[in-house]
């Protein structure tokens, strides 16, 4: 999430290369294997999938139900079926009630 | 001879259709104003509870479940609910889209906003469950480019008050 926060970060002052779109719709096509492979850098043990998951965290409603949401949730293997055990909310959900992870203290 | 058989039928025929349709209407008023009983007192609870720092609350005119409850039917957020509730909540939410409109009635001080906008909050048809004393219910922010939000949250109904009872799914923008 702190990732997620430093590209808001580098949009506010950069604002011109949103070009159109929102932040997260920017995020979404440009920085998510950037932050799948920062997570993997700083978490070695994350599969792809539960880094994705984690990247895809925190886009928001807005964004959740728009085709190209639907198109990277495909490419990394998750379901676009919202209530299915295999979209990627569910491996988010993992870690945000403690289930997988370490819990912060 | 003919005619008045013709007739016979004709009547009995009028008289079964009557009759069937009396009776499916009367069970559907009374399906329909338990429903609307059940729904102005909860609605007028969600005000009360979830919308209570609003003075004015923007919201659309009506109630749909189109796009709300996301990933709400799996994991703690069903917890204790029956296999045939979880059925019955799946059919409720992907199969009614259909929208019903809002009753001034039911909440105070709201503010209907034009459907081709976007600043209103999204509020789903309310749910109910086990005779009414458990209901589903999910609402999102006014739409926002970056930072829309969704919560769905299951709710009890203990001695006539309504309180939630568990998180069953949430997407945060932030």
């Amino acid at each position: 999430m702190l990732i997620h926060e430093i590209v808001h970060a580098y949009i506010f002052t950069n604002p011109e290369v949103l070009n159109g779109l929102t932040q997260h719709a920017y995020m979404l096509q440009n920085y998510i294997d950037g932050i799948i492979g920062s997570l993997q850098t700083f978490f070695p043990s994350l599969t792809s999938q539960q880094a994705a998951s984690l990247a895809l965290g925190g886009l928001g409603d807005d964004i959740t139900g728009t085709q190209a949401f639907a198109d990277v949730l495909t490419k990394y293997g998750f379901t676009t079926n919202m209530n299915s055990r295999d979209y990627f909310a569910f491996y988010s959900k993992l870690y945000e009630y403690g289930t997988s992870g370490t819990s912060c203290k | 001879m003919v005619t008045i058989k013709h007739g016979y039928t004709f009547l009995l025929t009028v008289i079964l259709i009557s009759n069937v349709l009396f009776t499916q209407n009367v069970f559907a008023q009374q399906v329909s104003s338990k429903y609307k009983h059940e729904l102005k007192k909860f609605m007028k609870f969600i005000r009360n509870t979830e919308f209570k720092q609003y003075d004015t609350l923007k919201i659309y005119p009506y109630l749909s479940n189109k796009n709300l409850f996301m990933i709400s039917l799996f994991g703690t957020g069903v917890y204790g609910l029956s296999n045939e509730e979880k059925t019955y909540l799946i059919k409720e939410i992907q199969s009614d889209t259909a929208k019903y409109y809002f009753n001034r009635h039911w909440m105070k001080n709201v503010q209907f906003v034009p459907q081709n906008q976007k600043d209103g909050w999204r509020l789903s048809k309310p749910i109910f469950l086990r005779n009414y004393l458990l209901c589903a219910f999910s609402f999102a922010t006014p739409y926002d480019p970056d930072f829309a939000s969704q919560w769905t949250y299951l709710y009890k109904k203990e001695n006539g008050k309504w309180s939630r009872l568990l998180l069953m799914g949430k997407i945060l923008g932030y």
